[in-house]
């Protein structure tokens, strides 16, 4: 493995802070994202994890800080340019083009990088049997269950191209075979792709596997951070996340 | 469909209506098809905005009226040939179009509906109450004549129907090719994706204010357009003609009923509606005035009512059902 300092820096973040009138949901947190690394990001409900990853893709911008990109100054800028840029990200609550079917809720994301749609549909149709819904391909995404209109989230940001790929929970509500399924396929875009990968989510096992560091979220502020054994040991982070309880009985 | 089929019907299409003219002698049976074709053509123009960006524009008017008055006036106190006024009208309305969306396609819902209406009733409004607009004279409620130059391509007047017709015709084949070529490509999936859910479209890399904008000035070209042919077909222009709220929901009701977004449904419902409507208009008109209306509402309530998702998708999906059931 290549040491850290040697990786390029896709992603700085400089002291982002995010306030919704009174409310501050993300106070003064730094961050840095090297080329091919999964980084997780915990932290309970509320923590702030969703309204980071909103700021990165360009949904609001930060109040006050700077995130740049493979060295570019981005904050501010509007989603669809961050996504141009290279940031693709799924959402937490997911979001299907209900009138539209699995391949062409895939298409409007390979457009992005395709000059015409005929390439757009070839590349989606690979994007879809590489995330393993090439068989549903034809059905309205009205029809598919949980676990798949998971996956058409991946395979729609992955059809943009992305060289940082966010991934908001998409392992919530996934019983643990569909989950470990998707570990593996979070796995093979960052080995496969090359793509740099910022997880979310409270499955623990999960992000203990698949993460190279992990930082942690508490009420807005970073609280910890490091590789998953040195998160899993740090007491702050065992007060705060996991619970005196939680910790107590593992 | 097989594609062989497509074009067998399409075939049928095509001389049916280029050799319609010469079955029909009867200038007001004409008129008949004239109505439809400038129906069918303005509700595949709202379907742009409206069905395939989904974004319920109810005063799609405004830019007929755009249309009609600016060609008009040229024509009339300029003697600009109105083909090339139409296109100044539709440059016009577009650039209305431009103007209104970057303002109202902030709001959300209802609200951008409303506020299309409002726009449509400040315009309509000011061309009422004023006797001058830019220097012309527009005789507010009363409106322009448009007078007769002889009969000429080039000042779009003549003497039978026949002429207005093939323009019509000609009109919606155009927006028709138009409609089908937007769907088909990169713009058609981009405004699709819109209707669902713009946040997760911007997010895959699609500058949605940019498409609903484009969306907007096309549509609304295409209605203008339709809005010049209009005035110099019936040779006048006033403000409760060209300028009324009920064409623009008519233009809405066609699309909407024949099925949002889909290419064909704008076309059949203006097909079989306005007809539907002169028609009701010819037998209770002289009897009782009002009454034509009551049964054209009725009829469209039932539609609306039995077939809520439009005609064109409820007809398509009972034809692959009872193809599966064949085989
Ligand atoms: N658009 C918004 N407007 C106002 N408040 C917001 C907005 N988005 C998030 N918040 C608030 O900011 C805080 C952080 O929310 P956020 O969604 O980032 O949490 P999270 O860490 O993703 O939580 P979860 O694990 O439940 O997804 C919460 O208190 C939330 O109510
Ligand atoms: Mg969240």
């Amino acid at each position: 493995m290549i040491a850290d300092k040697e990786r390029r820096t896709v992603l700085e973040a400089r002291n982002i802070v995010k306030q919704f009138g009174g409310l501050t949901a993300v106070n003064n947190v730094s961050m840095h994202v090297n080329e091919g690394e999964i980084v997780g990001l915990i932290g309970a409900n509320g923590a702030g994890k969703t309204t980071l990853f909103n700021m990165i893709a360009g949904v609001f911008p930060p109040t006050s800080g700077r995130i740049s990109f493979m060295g570019q100054e981005i904050q501010g800028l509007p989603c669809h340019k961050m996504c141009r840029l290279g940031i693709g990200r799924t959402y937490q609550i997911v979001k299907p083009f209900v009138n539209l079917s699995v391949l062409d809720n895939t298409v409007v994301g390979a457009l992005n990088q395709c000059k015409d749609v005929k390439s757009a549909r070839e590349k989606a149709r690979k994007t879809l049997d590489f995330v393993g819904l090439g068989h549903r391909m034809d059905v309205s995404s009205r029809n598919l269950n949980l676990p798949e209109l998971k996956r058409l989230e991946l395979a729609r940001a992955l059809a943009t191209e992305p060289k940082l790929l966010l991934l908001d929970e998409v392992m919530a509500g996934l019983n643990p075979t569909d989950s470990g399924r998707v570990i593996e396929l979070v796995r093979r875009i960052r080995d496969e792709r090359g793509i740099t990968i910022i997880v979310i989510e409270h499955v623990m096992k999960a992000i203990m596997t698949l993460s190279n560091r992990i930082y942690v979220l508490n009420q807005g502020s970073l609280v910890a951070d490091g590789t998953p054994e040195e998160v899993s040991k740090n007491p702050e982070v065992i007060k705060s996340y996991f619970g005196e309880k939680r910790y107590a009985k593992n | 469909m097989s594609r062989n089929k497509k074009w067998i019907w399409f075939g049928i299409g095509a001389v049916f209506s280029i050799t319609l003219p010469m079955m029909v002698s009867n200038p007001y049976a004409l008129q008949f098809f004239i109505n439809m074709l400038l129906f069918a053509y303005l509700a595949t123009g709202w379907n742009i905005i409206g069905g395939y960006a989904g974004q319920m524009a109810l005063g799609n008017g405004v830019y007929f009226g755009i249309g009609a008055y600016v060609s008009t006036v040229l024509f009339v106190y300029e003697n600009l040939s109105p083909w090339v006024g139409m296109v100044l009208g539709g440059g016009v309305a577009a650039f209305i179009a431009l103007l209104m969306g970057r303002m109202t396609f902030r709001l959300s819902g209802s609200y951008f509906s409303l506020s299309t209406v409002a726009v449509l009733h400040v315009i309509r409004l000011f061309v009422l109450s004023s006797n001058r607009l830019f220097g012309y004279e527009t005789r507010g409620a009363q409106g322009i004549y448009v007078p007769w130059r002889g009969q000429s391509f080039l000042n779009m007047q003549f003497e039978g129907k026949t002429e207005y017709y093939y323009i019509i015709l000609a009109f919606f084949v155009i927006g028709l090719f138009i409609s089908w070529w937007i769907k088909t490509s990169r713009m058609g999936y981009y405004l699709a994706a819109i209707n669902t859910n713009q946040e997760a479209t911007s997010s895959l890399g699609v500058n949605v204010m940019g498409m609903k904008l484009k969306a907007s000035c096309i549509s609304a070209f295409m209605t203008a357009l339709g809005g010049s042919f209009y005035a110099q077909f019936i040779m006048m222009v006033d403000p409760s003609r060209v300028l009324g709220y009920d064409l623009s929901v008519q233009i809405m009701l066609y699309a909407a009923i024949g099925g949002r977004g889909t290419l064909a449904g704008p076309v059949i419902a203006a097909f079989l509606l306005a007809p539907l409507n002169d028609l009701l208009r010819a037998v209770f008109g002289t009897t009782v005035s009002g009454l034509s209306l009551v049964f054209y509402g009725l009829a469209l309530m039932l539609i609306i009512y039995f077939i809520p998702q439009g005609i064109w998708p409820y007809v398509s999906e009972k034809l692959k059902e009872m193809k599966g059931s064949a085989k």
